[in-house]
This record gives C-alpha cells, structure tokens and sequence, in this order.
C-alpha cells in the first residue's frame, strides 16, 4: 500500500529524517511513535505531501506520489488543533473537499450535504451540521476534522498527535472511538503520537522513531516485550538498566530490566537499599539505589503482600533479561 | 462567587487586607487614585471633546429646519458631498486591494528590505497632510515627474476628482494595511495546509477560506479609511483644485463658509457629512457582524 | 531546490516575486514617490537657497509656535492619558467602555469640523463671542484656539496607546506594591511607570508627530495671520499659494523630516520592545 523509500529531509542545518524506509499494508492502523524532534510529524507531512522531502520516494498503492501535490494525493489528513474552517458551519466544513472539485466530478449541492450528513452519523454528531466550530468541544471539533477528512474518500488517513489538544477523558474515550472505527472502515491509517501507551493502545504495528531514524518497527507486543534497541527499551515502557555483570551473556555491556521483571529473592540477588515506597496502580513501587554502586532501580512488588520498609535492605534479581551490545550512553 | 483571580475581582485575601487598610467602600480596588484619576478624565474630556462637540448640535437645534437644508441640501453642497463620498469610496475600495496585497506581501513572504518597508507604510500617519498635499499636487502637475507623463495620453490627475482620490488613497493605504496585517498574521497555517489535503487548488483556498477569515478586518479598515478620506482636507485641497460644484470637497466647503462667518451653513454640512458618515459606518459595522458572528 | 514541487501552503516563486513586485511598486508610487518630491523640489535651488527659506523670519516664527504648541498640547494629552488609562485598566466603574468610546471621538470627526466647533464656541459670532471682547480675550485666529484645536484632535493618542497596555498588564503588581506599603505616587512611579514607558513614549511620539503637522483644523481657527499665527502647515500652503514652490518644499521638507524621524523610532520601539499596534492612528 505504501512504500516510502530512502525518504530524506534536512531543515537549514538541522537534519530530520536520514534515510527513512517503511512499507504498509492495506488496511493496518500504524503509529509512529517517537520524542519532539524524532522527525516522526515530518515524515507524516511528507507522505501528504504538505512537506516535500530532500531525497526518496514516497509512492501509495505502486504509484510514486513523489512529485504530486498535496491535493492530488487523495490523502485525509487530521490536524492536531483540528484546523477547521471558523466561518463555516459543521456541514460546510465536511463537505468542503467534495466542493472544491473540479466541475465535472463535484456533486451537486444536495448530495454534498447528504454526504456531510452520512457522516455526521458516522462520527456520532448527527444534528450538528449547522453549528459553527466555536460552538463545539475539543472533542467533537476533532471529530468533524475527521469526517471532513473521510469526507473525500481517502486511500489513506493520516493524523497528526490526533488526541494532543485533549483533556485526558475525552482522550480516552475518543481513542476507543477511534480504533472501532478503524475496525469498521478498515481504512489504512498513519498516526503520529509522543504518547506511548496511545501507540500500543490503537495501533497494528508501532514505528519508533528517534533523532530523524526508525528504531524498530513492530506489534505492539514486540516493541513492549522484545524492544530491539536501548532507546526503545528506555522509551517504550519503563526500564532499568542494570549492569552487564548481572548474568548477561558475554559481550553485553549493559542490562535493561522493566520494574515488574524483577523480583524479590531471599539469597542470591543484587542488595538494594529501599528509598521511596508507594502504591501504583495494583503494586507497589519501590524505589532503591543498588548497594554495588548507587544506582536508581524501580521495581514493582505484588501488591497482596506488604511491602519492604524504607530503608531496608532487600535483595533481587531480574526475571528476564534484555541486552543490547552498547554502553548506557543513552540513558 | 469564583474562587479564581481576575483582574476585575480582587482575591479574597486581597480584598480583606484592603478593607482593614483603606476602608474604601467606593471602589473594592486597593489601588488609590481612582476618584482623582477618573475624575480628571471625565473633567478634561468633558472640557476637550463633549462641550466643543455639543457646540454642533446646539448650532444645528438651533437653525431651524427650513435653513438646514437651504444651506445644508443646496446643490452646491450636494455636489460637494457626492465628490467626497464618491472619491472617498473609490480610494477606500483601491486601499482595500492594494492594502490587502501589500499585507499580504508584509506577513507571507521574506525579501531584501522587508521590515524597512513595512515601516513605510506607515508613512502617511506621521506625514503632515498638507506636505502630501503639495507634494502629489507637484508630482501629478503638468509640469511635475507624472503629470508630465500621464498628461501626453489624456490622464489629467491633478485639479480632478482623480487626483483628490490618489491623495485619499495616499492617507488610506495604512488603515487597510494595518488591520488586516494581524489577523493574517494570525490565521494559522494548518487551516490552508488543511485545505490543501482537502484537494482545493491555492486559488480556492484563497478565496473560500483566506478571505472569509480576513474579511471582517479587511471590511474594519475600509471602514476607518473610508471615513478618513471623507473629512480630509490636508491632502486634498491642493491636488483638488476647488472648484465650486466640480472639484470642491465637502470640509473645503466647510472652511469656505467659515470663511464668510456663515458659521450656520458651516455647521448645517459638518451635520449631514458626520450623519452621513456614522450612517455608512453604521451599516459597515452590521455588515461585520454577520461575518464576524459566527467566529468568536 | 531539486524538488519541483513547492510547499502546499505558497505560491510558486514566479507568483510570489510578481505579488511582491506589485505591492512595491504600489507603495513605491504612492508613499515613496511624494516624500521624495518633497525633498527633490526643497533642495532643488540648493543648500542656500533651502537654508535662506527656512531660517526666513517668517519660517522661524512658524517654527517656534509649531513647537510651542506641540509643547502645551502634548504633555497635556500625556497627563490625560495617564490619568485615563489608570482609572479604565485598573478599575471597574459604571460607563467604562462608554468612556473609552468617548475617547476616541475626536478621531471619527473631520479635521476642518474640529477647527469648526471652537469657532462655534469662541469665535466672534458665538454665544461667548461678546464676553470674550469685552475682556479682550483672544482665542481664535489667535495661540490659545490653536493650543485647543491640536489638543482635540490628538486628545486620544497617549490614552489609547496605554488603555490596552495597561489592562495586559493587569494591576498584580501596584497590589503587591501596596500590601508592602508603597503609597499611590510611590507604586506609580516605581512600578506602573516602568511597566508602561515603552508604550508612553510610543504613545508620546504619534500625538507630537500629529500635534506639529497638524492643518485642516489649524488653518480653521488660526486666520493664516503670518508670522503670528501660522505653525508650520498653514506656514506652507501660504508660501505654496503664493507659488513660491522653493519656499514651501523647504519648510514642507523639515515637516518631512520629522515624518521620517518618527517613523525610525516608532519602527526601532517596535522592533525593541515587542509593541503591537492594530490600527493606528
């Protein structure tokens, strides 16, 4: 469906994106996930084609799209501050791409509005056609960005930070909305977030970008569970990085631990000193400095028993190990 | 009662320490010098604008209507006020163009020069009138740069209704350029590239999303310099050659009564130029409520 | 650029240089041509011929008023300014906003009108005509009718340049100032005065630039009696009317320079100070 190839972008002096290759099917609901400043919105603007890249080629459904212009891309694209037309009603705006078209393809006035109504529904705003942007929510204005998106019948729908101007329950609930919808429409989707949990929430297959590079591209049982570089590790979920003396296999410099990976053991653990103890959610969250050499550790304990004292000394040991033939330079 | 902090409302805490500090009922601000600075204002106001304004109406009251418009309606005085409205509405709908496109220029795009000559625009807000007047008088003259130049193919400017409109386009051009200059500054950037996904041409997205987003302002400035270029005189009196029912603006008129000590006449066409503005600017003003009212 | 295509949100630079070069050559015609004639036709006999008109008895005389005028009418404007921007930003009260409308009325009324209505009031035909001779006050066609016009028509300069800039402002700080123990005088001056002066003296130069050329109502009440009571403006059209061109382009060419002087530190105060301006005056 997608295939960008060797897509590089270079703003002045300041590189932000070398070399990007990435193929998506028909169909998959991606999430590009990364840092401010990972290129991951960049690469989003330049599969529009709202931003033209230095070097590569973006092409959608086996056609090389490189050259097209934006309007010619037949892609919907959702902004993160909705950006809708102030001085049109809701209707208005949905059936703004369909009234822009050239004469002999653009429908009549009526069938425009039918459309705008079809998915008012589809968007669950049924009635609203006639209210003005200033007269909806953060929420439902997002939504009428993304009927008027639909509106054109895109081969491909692309949002940038979709959710980022959002108080966190409506964030929530729109996000639910959003997945079923995809699973209704099918419609192949691109996504940008800096939100991790949001990426592993709504997407097939997570893109984790950093410093202009894609880090790993994967489920999101992959990125959270087998990470394929430290940064991934360290930016996907939480982690610990321990050093490589713990049993790592030879060669490994440096050892990255999730705070539940790791457990609490009578004998044969790294001693910890307990710091800071709360609960989180359904565990405890113990914060410690190793004894060897000062180090933060965060672990999470079962919940159903009490937990250590502050100031204990406690041993523990990793249940599961992941290593990275690097030092901890990017901690 | 809120518990957050506004201007307007004093915090609780505030407003305690007030009361046990000043003891002033008057006003629930802290601050002192309220009575002695509004009443200052009011006095020097009252003094400055209100009593000298109120001489028009107590003139006007007092003429009688059948002088009113003797004087006020005589042909000569309604030749007078077509000139200034006529040219006065041809600078403005010039300015609203060129001002739009000089804003335009000024906000998109970067070019050697621009914050100089975004300076410049302002130019005829710090120029005395009557040094414009005789500079555009002298330039457009037969004998001067352009009038030397555009007299040969049939285009005479100056002592015609044309050159009293180059003068008011002269003092407009800012009005125009400075109201829309913001609000296109404003316009976020995501609404056209928002347009563009849409599969509208840069032409449409001119038309159907730019302009309804600037309009109000755009219509603001046409207004302020439409209404400038009505009372102007400065500019004007030079470049206009006065002649009386030809090329005789409407203050001009004014002065000339005053002249004779026809201080009603005088007063009996300041009234119907100041209605007739207030009426266009009325209208103007409903007309930017419609396309204001649905984008608070 | 390798890429033929531009960003989605201009226009191609064909387009772009055509805009531009329209609206330069608009503003180049309009505003840039006529100041130059100014000073084309002020220094076209030369340095002495320039020096000879302006430094004329007549010309100095309508230098010195010009000044004296703007030197009564400005810090008057500048204390009401002051004094109205006080009591609208920091205060709430019954027919605030109808008070800042008022303001700016002397704005929406003709130049020629403004001159009008102290005619009206003062002049010979007028209701204190009579009281005035008897006392033998002179107000128009004499310096005080001037002082009252300028000051009318520039009344609103300072006051609306502050009004804005004291509600951003807000009045957290004078409150803070107060509950130390500042008095009134003590928290303006070493509080709201520092807060403001980038915007007074912004303020101060668009009023002195309007009060010095102003023409239509000064020629209104000042009767052109020369060398008494004709400012620089009406100083002008005399000698234009009197077809001495030279003359009129030399004094017209000192108003220009002012022009350009305010115009550099209204730009520079923008620039340094981040003021933002909407429509001025």
């Amino acid at each position: 469906m997608i295939e960008l190839n060797a897509i590089t972008k270079q703003f002045g002096e300041y590189p932000a994106l070398h070399g990007i290759d990435l193929s998506i099917n028909k169909g998959e609901f991606i999430a590009l996930l990364g840092p401010s400043g990972s290129g991951k919105t960049t690469l989003l603007r330049i599969i529009a084609g709202l931003e033209v890249q230095d070097g590569g080629t973006v092409a959608l459904e086996g056609e090389d799209v490189s050259r097209r212009k934006v309007a010619d891309r037949g892609v919907g694209f959702v902004f993160q501050q909705y950006a809708l037309f102030k001085h049109m009603n809701v209707a208005e705006n949905i059936g703004f791409g369909l009234s822009v078209r050239p004469r002999s393809q653009r429908p009549n006035r009526a069938a425009i509005r039918a459309r705008a109504e079809e998915l008012l529904g589809l968007v669950q705003l049924e009635g609203l056609g006639n209210r003005y942007p200033a007269q909806l929510s953060g929420g439902q204005r997002q939504r009428v960005a993304l009927a008027r998106a639909l509106a054109i019948e895109p081969r491909l729908l692309l949002l940038d930070e979709p959710f980022g101007a959002l108080d966190a329950k409506v964030r929530k609930d729109l996000r639910r909305w959003l997945r079923e919808l995809h699973g209704r429409l099918g419609i192949t989707s691109i996504f940008v977030t800096h939100d991790q949990e949001e990426a592993l929430e709504l997407a097939d297959r997570v893109v984790v970008m950093n410093q202009g590079r894609i880090e790993q591209v994967g489920t999101p049982e992959e990125i959270y569970m087998h990470p394929a570089t430290p940064f991934v590790s360290q930016f996907v979920g939480e982690t610990n990085l321990l050093p490589a003396a713990n049993g790592a296999p030879d060669g490994a410099l440096a050892v990255y631990v999730r705070p539940h990976e790791i457990e609490i053991v009578k004998s044969g653990g790294e001693a910890l000193r307990v710091g800071n103890v709360f609960r989180k959610g359904g565990v405890w969250r113990i914060e410690g400095h190793l004894a060897a050499d000062q180090r933060l550790v965060e672990i999470d304990a079962d919940a159903s028993s009490p937990p250590p004292a502050s100031g204990e000394t406690i041993l523990i040991r990793p249940k599961h190990l992941r290593t990275f033939a690097q030092t901890g330079a990017e901690q | 009662m809120s518990d957050t902090y506004t201007p307007t409302a004093p915090s609780p805490w505030l407003r305690a320490f007030g009361r046990g500090v000043f003891f002033r009922k008057r006003s629930r601000s802290v601050l002192p010098g309220f009575r002695l600075s509004l009443g200052f204002s009011v006095a020097w106001l009252t003094l400055i604008v209100l009593i000298p304004l109120a001489t028009i109406i107590l003139k006007t009251l007092g003429m009688g209507w059948d002088e009113f418009v003797r004087v006020g309606l005589s042909d000569r005085a309604l030749a007078a006020y077509r000139l200034s409205f006529g040219t006065a509405l041809s600078a403005g709908l010039v300015n609203a163009f060129a001002g739009l496109l000089v804003a335009w220029v000024l906000v998109r795009y970067d070019f050697p020069g621009k914050r100089v000559i975004g300076a410049t625009v302002d130019l005829p807000f710090a120029l005395p009138t009557a040094v414009a007047g005789i500079a555009l008088t002298s330039l457009y003259g037969t004998n001067g740069w352009l009038g030397a130049w555009l007299e040969p193919h049939g285009i005479k400017v100056a002592y015609t209704p044309l050159g009293i409109t180059i003068a008011l386009i002269f003092i407009g051009l800012p009005f125009v350029v400075r109201q829309v200059e913001p609000v296109l500054a404003d316009l976020g950037k995501d609404v056209e590239e928002a347009a563009a996904t849409l599969g509208a041409r840069r032409g449409q997205t001119f038309v159907r999303v730019i302009l309804p987003a600037i309009l109000p302002a755009l219509l603001t400035g046409f207004a302020l310099a439409f209404a400038r270029g009505v009372g102007e005189y400065g500019s004007v009196i030079f470049i206009s050659g006065n002649m009386p029912g030809l090329t005789e603006i409407a203050p001009l008129l004014i002065v000339t009564q005053l002249e004779e000590y026809n201080y009603a006449g005088a007063t009996a066409i300041a009234t119907i130029m100041m209605v007739a503005s207030f009426g266009i600017l009325l209208l103007i003003n409903l007309l930017q409520a419609v396309t204001r009212r649905r984008q608070a | 650029m390798s890429n033929p295509i531009t960003a989605s949100t201009t226009e191609t630079a064909p387009v772009r240089w055509l805009l531009i070069g329209l609206s330069l050559a608009f503003l180049a015609l309009f505003l840039v041509l006529p100041l130059a004639e100014v000073f084309a036709e002020g220094f076209k006999d030369g340095l002495g011929v320039w020096k000879t008109a302006v430094t004329s008895p007549d010309a100095l005389a309508s230098i010195r008023l010009t000044l004296l005028i703007a030197a009564i009418s400005v810090p008057a404007n500048l204390v009401f300014g002051i004094a109205a921007s006080w009591a609208t930003a920091k205060f709430t009260f019954p027919g605030k906003s109808l008070l800042i409308t008022l303001i700016d009325l002397p704005f929406s009324v003709s130049p020629v009108v403004s001159g009008m209505i102290f005619v009206l009031l003062f002049g010979a035909n007028s209701a204190l005509g009579p009281l005035l001779r008897e006392h033998d006050i002179k107000i128009i066609f004499a310096v005080p009718g001037i002082v009252l016009a300028t000051t009318f028509i520039t009344f609103p300069f300072v006051a609306r340049e502050l009004i804005p800039l004291m509600e951003e402002q807000g009045k957290d700080d004078e409150e803070a100032a107060i509950s130390l123990g500042a008095n009134g005088w003590q928290t303006f001056w070493h509080v709201t005065l520092p807060n403001i002066r980038w915007g007074l003296l912004y303020g101060v130069l668009l009023c002195n630039a309007r009060a010095m050329g102003e023409f239509g109502a000064v020629s209104v009440v000042s009767g052109h009696i020369r060398g008494e009571t004709n400012t620089m403006p009406p100083h002008v059209e005399i000698l234009y009317n009197e077809y001495d061109f030279v003359g009129a382009f030399a004094v017209a060419s000192l108003l220009a320079g002012l022009a350009l002087v305010t115009l550099v530190a209204k730009t520079l105060l923008e620039w340094r100070f981040d003021l933002h301006h909407k429509g001025a005056h």
